[in-house]
């Protein structure tokens, strides 16, 4: 539970010119649901800028957050694969991009863990960054719950 | 078997698989041995040969070895394929051979065990995400339910039959191989069949009736000897106490005192359970033993029961001695050799493929894990760790920190660990009394500004991380 906004929230882009242009493109969905406000994309670059990429969880993998009071509304999360890596601050290359936000409540950690399963299989974790249409992603997702 | 002790994915090469299956029965066997030395004690004491024969404790015996052995065998086994659940299933399935057969089920139950787990694991494979909504409970705990009356139903009918055909078959081949009257090669059958719980049936179903014939007519009879002789087992357990692996090289020595002193020879079974090919030494340090006997022209006056080597001095008549000692020596200096060459060649095999192998090596520290957990559990020894509560942090609390913290959770309580607090914080929110804080590297610094109390775990990903596994590994040691 908790994934399943997530099928109408997946994005394929080809190439980006800025990890921060990855970063605006992974929060367009949360955007447009009404997940997030502007703020809160520039508070995830923001982040990034202060902190480090360490939201770069695995090699490839990112997960874009920012504190929920810097525009989060609710919970979301979407998912954008890119076709050519971009770098993230660090030399951290990035592939793939699960953006999250929460309205503060621990409602979103049952998402969190499912995307957690996912991500401790290499396997599956191989197969999201060479996913190519939205079915693959998605079934990549729904297929692991423990 | 070999199939679920292997995580089918990973394409292994026929020797690796062979050394993975070998760990998988190790296993299965070892975290259960205290049990075998516990039944063991009893045994020698208490049964009406025994050393303090005692009617009412003996009456322990038999069931603990007819039920409770196996069943933590298959249990074990259950649960190293299928988790929890599959322990469960792996022992129904088990008392359904135990009820079927009148003999030890341990070689059953080493099967059905594991069985359970991938029947239970492929079950629920199949289940997932199909259960409404709050159905959890109910659906988990009926299909363990009519799995496991399946399975008992199945094993209970199959068991009966089977028995009975092995017990034909070692029956048959004695009676054929003594037929020879070259004795040694009874070893051939003896060995396996006393391994396989069979023991019994051959001494006292066998050897005893033709040794009774043979002493009435010359007062003594090696067919006591043919299979009850202690040498070959304490040869074996020798080995494994100078050239074993840890916890077999540990509990090798205790269990030659039941086995040879006690003349309780179920000791050592499980030890060749868990690496098969050891019966090699066990035949042919039987046959090296029969072989001596023979060319002392030696035997014993009664069947000795329990086989220690007190009773085979007990029951040696006039002028045997030296044959019989010496029967008993040569069978465990041969069997003690095989067994160590054994060993030996084991431990090279680990070391020179380390490169090709990192599968099955990884699958063997899982399995060994695995082991030690029920070892664990088992012994009844509360799991807890030096550290109470740990705490991850990243800058916003909600993301990284606790994806972290959530998988790290998952990790432990797959160890059977759930007295460790572990949870998610923004930095500036990390409770003070943190036994550990887990923060990335990046914040480390503005992180011991705020808190310079607790141990910091500056790591790279929240993920996976070195510094995380060599905190798990510190916990699991510290247990």
């Amino acid at each position: 539970m908790g994934l399943e906004m997530l099928k109408e929230n997946i994005v394929f882009v080809d190439e980006v010119d800025s990890w921060e242009e990855a970063i605006k493109i992974s929060c367009e969905p949360l955007l447009n649901n009404g997940c997030i406000s502007l703020s809160y994309v520039d508070a995830i670059i923001e982040n990034v800028k202060t902190n480090g990429s360490y939201f770069v969880l695995l090699p490839e993998i990112a997960l874009p957050h920012a504190r929920h009071e810097h525009g989060a509304i609710k919970k979301g999360v979407s998912c954008t694969v890119l076709n050519k890596r971009v770098l993230f601050p660090g030399d951290k290359p990035v592939k793939v991009l699960i953006a999250i936000s929460s309205d503060g409540d621990d409602g979103h950690l049952d998402m969190l863990s499912e995307i957690g399963s996912v991500l401790m299989e290499d396997e599956l974790v191989e197969k999201l960054k060479n996913a190519t249409t939205v079915q693959q992603v998605s079934s990549i997702f729904s297929n692991n719950k423990f | 078997m070999k199939e679920q002790a292997l995580s089918k994915k990973t394409k292994l090469v026929s020797r690796a698989k062979v050394q993975a299956f070998g760990g998988f029965l190790t296993n299965m066997v070892l975290p259960n041995i205290g049990a075998f030395i516990a039944w063991g004690l009893l045994t020698a004491l208490f049964i009406p040969t025994g050393w303090m024969p005692n009617e009412s404790l003996g009456e322990l015996v038999g069931p603990t070895i007819i039920y409770l052995l196996p069943l933590l065998l298959a249990y074990s086994g259950g649960r190293m394929v299928g988790g929890q659940r599959g322990a469960v299933l792996g022992a129904l399935g088990a008392i359904g051979l135990i009820i079927g057969a009148d003999i030890p089920m341990f070689l059953g139950a080493m099967i059905i065990g594991p069985l359970g787990g991938y029947v239970m694991k492929k079950t629920d494979k199949l289940l997932e995400d199909k259960i409404p909504v709050g159905f959890e409970m109910v659906v988990n705990n009926f299909t363990i339910g009519i799995l496991g009356f399946a399975l008992m139903i199945v094993s209970y009918l199959l068991i009966g039959p089977a028995i009975e055909a092995a017990n034909r078959l070692v029956t048959n081949a004695i009676e054929a191989l003594v037929a020879t009257g070259f004795l040694p090669i009874l070893s051939l059958v003896n060995e396996p069949a006393k391994v396989l719980f069979l023991n019994n049936v051959i001494d006292q179903g066998i050897y005893y009736p033709l040794g009774m014939q043979q002493t009435l007519e010359f007062g003594k009879s090696i067919y006591f000897m043919v299979a009850s002789n202690p040498g070959p087992g304490l040869g074996l357990l020798l080995a494994y106490s100078f050239y074993g692996k840890k916890v077999a090289k540990r509990t090798a020595p205790g269990a030659i005192i039941i086995h040879f002193f006690g003349g309780i020879h179920e000791l050592y079974f499980p030890y060749v359970l868990m690496k098969p090919i050891t019966i090699l030494s066990m035949i042919l340090g039987g046959a090296s033993g029969i072989m001596t006997f023979q060319l002392f022209g030696v035997g014993l006056v009664a069947g000795p029961s329990p086989g220690s080597i007190f009773a085979y001095l007990a029951l040696t008549p006039r002028g045997n001695f030296i044959g019989v000692i010496a029967g008993v020596l040569v069978a465990t200096a041969v069997s003690f050799f095989v067994t160590s060459l054994i060993l030996k060649a084991d431990k090279t095999e680990d070391e020179d493929d380390d490169e090709s192998l990192t599968d099955s090596i990884k699958k063997s520290k899982m399995m060994k894990e695995e082991g030690k957990k029920i070892g664990a559990s088992y012994s009844g020894k509360a799991i807890s760790s030096k550290y109470k509560k740990i705490s991850f942090a990243c800058d916003a609390g909600m993301g990284s920190s606790a994806l972290g913290a959530s998988a790290f959770k998952k990790q432990l309580k797959n160890m059977g660990i759930d007295d460790i607090e572990v949870k998610h914080y923004r930095i500036e929110d990390v409770p003070k009394d943190s036994d550990v804080v887990v923060v990335h590297k990046d914040l480390a610094e503005r992180f011991k500004l705020m808190n310079d109390t607790s141990r910091i775990v500056p790591i790279e990903s929240y993920l996976k991380d070195k510094e995380l596994e060599s905190l798990i590994d510190e916990i699991k040691d510290s247990l």
